[in-house]
């Protein structure tokens, strides 16, 4: 049921696209019908184009990480034929919309560039006006032409919007797992807490951050606690106020808090943004922190003879 | 007597300093007591330091810390150091989000650790 009701919604979705895509390049009836009739002239032919553009292919750097296998190749030259004449078809529709969606999916997940796949459509677009240009009466040559053209522009235009969703939902979803992994609060010694903070911090990030490290605190009965921000991505103000309160609520729970790993770059970006840290110690590396931490809760450190 | 009973405060001497323990929600009949005892022992004399404990609270609100805190400052400017000790992670979380004033509060986790903080304070200011 669920299914239905999804699979009805995409091809809602691909019917509007295929009426703004029509829009966009002005295709109109007419230059879908001289699709049509180039097709005529093409698709007998198409065995041929195939080849040629294959040999076109085969020249390509890039040509063996693709068809390695030649069976591969075979079957591809057969998908690649049933494409073409569905493109002549010239059936502007939500399947057809889908069915390039899918297409361009299967090129961005093999791994094709999309400087390959712009060279390659180049590539078709030529072998098809070449065969045009041998069968079609001269007067409607310039606009079947103009009208196959449009109708490319149509395909690269969904294919690359499904690579661009593509690269979108990889950096959502990789963003998505920086704010969601997880900080671990670690007891480095008696009484010492290391809880290192990697990736970025929103509100509910330092929430949670600073829950699990009270609760660790309490249940330690620790005294030092060195929260290391070298991994921070971003330190603004929404940030450096996250951590003073983290500092104020540890000082509340009768444990000193440590900010370790300011680098150059952070801490100019806090005196520039004006921000006050008071007196919170802070220090530039986590060695620093660790001998302070050790001094506070009375253990020296002694190098080996 | 019904103050005396809801007001669960408990004031002992131990090793020269005054330990006050909380045991209920400090409401303002509470905080009344606590005041009352505590200043009222440090007036006898002979007190190097407070001690509030207040371990068994599960919550305390802007207003009941504030009443708290004063406490503890009255007791400053009667020439005795003041820790309060055994804050839970929950209190913390929520009284950080009140953004209360924290400032000159000595806090620490557990009686020894504010027993040692005093013994710092102390040796600090002689």
């Amino acid at each position: 049921m669920l299914n239905t009701v999804q699979s009805d919604t995409v091809s809602t979705t691909d019917a509007r696209q295929a009426e703004i895509l029509r829009s966009r390049y002005e295709i109109t009836d007419g230059d879908l019908e001289r699709v049509r009739v180039a097709g005529t002239a093409v698709i007998p032919q198409l065995s041929s184009v195939v080849a040629d553009f294959y040999v076109w292919l085969e020249s390509r750097p890039e040509f063996p990480l693709f068809f390695s296998d030649p069976d591969n190749l075979a079957r591809v030259q057969g998908l690649q034929s049933g494409v073409w004449m569905t493109f002549f078809g010239a059936d502007l529709s939500a399947d057809y919309v889908g069915e390039r969606r899918r297409i361009g999916q299967i090129h961005a997940n093999i791994g094709v560039s999309l400087s390959l796949y712009l060279a390659g459509m180049e590539q078709w677009l030529q072998l098809f006006v070449s065969r045009v240009n041998s069968d079609a009466p001269g007067a409607d040559r310039n606009a079947i032409v103009a009208a196959v053209t449009k109708m490319m522009y149509v395909d690269v235009d969904i294919v690359i919007n499904t690579y661009l969703e593509n690269t979108n939902a990889v950096l959502s979803a990789q963003s998505d797992s920086l704010m969601r992994m997880s900080t671990p609060v670690t007891s480095i010694w008696d009484r010492i807490l290391m809880l290192p903070i990697v990736g970025l911090i929103d509100s509910k990030r330092a929430k949670d951050i600073m829950s699990s490290m009270l609760r660790k605190i309490a249940d330690t009965q620790s005294r030092i606690v060195i929260v290391d921000i070298s991994g921070v991505a971003i330190v603004d103000t929404a940030v450096a106020n996250h951590l003073l309160k983290m500092t104020r609520a540890t000082r509340l729970m009768g444990c000193e808090c440590i900010i370790s790993g300011l680098s150059p770059e952070i801490a100019e970006t806090i005196v520039d943004l004006g921000i006050d840290v008071g007196d919170i110690r802070t220090t530039a590396n986590l060695r620093d922190a660790l001998k302070y931490a050790f001094e506070a809760v009375g253990i020296s450190l002694k190098e080996m003879p | 007597m019904m103050l005396q009973n809801d007001a669960r405060v408990t004031v002992v001497r131990t090793r020269g300093r005054l330990l006050a323990t909380v045991q209920s929600d400090l409401s303002g009949a509470v905080l009344t007591e606590l005041k009352r005892q505590l200043l009222g022992s440090l007036a006898e004399g002979d007190c190097a330091g407070i001690v509030v404990d207040v371990s068994a609270l599960d919550l305390i609100d802007g207003h009941e810390f504030k009443g708290l805190r004063s406490v503890l400052s009255i007791a400053g400017v009667m020439g005795c150091p003041a820790a309060i000790c055994g804050l839970s992670p929950g209190v913390v979380s929520s009284l950080i989000d009140l953004d209360v004033d924290i400032r000159r509060l000595v806090a620490t986790l557990s009686v020894d650790d504010a027993m040692a903080s005093l013994d710092h304070l102390s040796a600090a200011a002689s």
